[in-house]
């Protein structure tokens, strides 16, 4: 992998987490008006969205492995 | 390009530790036990999709490669698996008022019930950081530490909440039974496989 491409993936990740933090800080400071009933019901949605995303990734990996040992 | 990996990885280690230590702030003392629980188990899941995103930017700039990214996201899957299953149990035994604020009832059996859960979501943090399965450097180690640490962390705090709800009851002189509504089955087959080495 190129140099630029690897520092672009790099920026990409970096910006990708910096992102989902702020919007977990966000939630988490949004949190103090809700009630436990709403803090619960929104839960279930995200350990879905965890298993789909964790399925997701592993295939890309795969892939990732797939490409690397294809011969030449 | 190592100093960039590494200021990559230094940038990441404050942003997680940032986030714990605000996160941790959330049902601070005056919470409700119940609240306590049901934040931890929020928590769990949000901790889970950023570290299985943390995998994903470390396997994507090649700091691990893709056969660790595998091992990891399979071990977070266990995580995210056994918090769903504390998430149901929860769900079944909290009442809430007309508020919105939740009461976790437990029974002998409901508690028992939850302090194996809960010792099972803890196994399977730990199981986040398997040094047989995990081949990276050294360097690398020391980051799924901080990941692992977080998602220990988690499960220390519901057992606090927990804790906090049997003393609450002990001093109640009216003890609520309720019966538990997670099928039973999934609980036993989820344990049981967790005994075999999965979850």
């Amino acid at each position: 992998m190129a140099d630029t491409t690897k520092l672009a993936n790099l920026i990409a990740a970096a910006t990708q987490l910096g992102l989902e933090i702020t919007a977990e800080l966000l939630r988490i400071s949004q949190q103090t008006g809700q009630t436990d009933a709403e803090i619960l019901a929104e839960i279930e949605p995200e350990l879905a969205a965890n298993a789909a995303l964790a399925e997701e990734h592993l295939a890309e990996y795969r892939k990732l492995i797939a490409e690397r040992t294809k011969p030449v | 390009m190592k100093f960039k990996k590494l200021l990559f990885l230094t940038t990441l280690t404050s942003l997680i530790a940032l986030l714990v230590s605000c996160a941790s702030y959330v049902g601070g003392t005056n919470a409700s036990a119940a609240r306590k629980f049901i934040s931890a188990l929020d928590r769990g899941a949000s901790h889970t999709r950023i570290a299985l995103n943390t995998v994903h930017s470390l396997v994507l700039t090649n700091v691990i490669k893709p056969e660790d990214g595998i091992s990891l996201t399979e071990a977070l899957q266990k995580f995210n698996a056994a918090n769903a299953v504390l998430y149901k149990f929860a769900g079944a035994n909290i009442v809430f008022d007309e508020k919105g604020n939740g009461v976790l009832l437990l029974t002998p059996t409901t508690q028992a019930e939850a302090e194996r859960l809960i010792d099972s979501l803890n196994a399977a943090a730990i199981a986040v950081l398997d040094e047989e399965v995990l081949t990276s450097s050294v360097s690398n180690r020391e980051q799924f530490k901080l990941l692992a640490k977080t998602l220990r962390d988690l499960s220390k705090q519901l057992t606090q909440a927990l804790g906090q709800i049997k003393a609450s009851k002990a001093r109640s002189d009216t003890p609520l039974i309720i019966p538990l509504k997670v099928p039973r089955a999934e609980i036993v087959s989820w344990l049981s496989m967790e005994n075999k080495g999965g979850i």
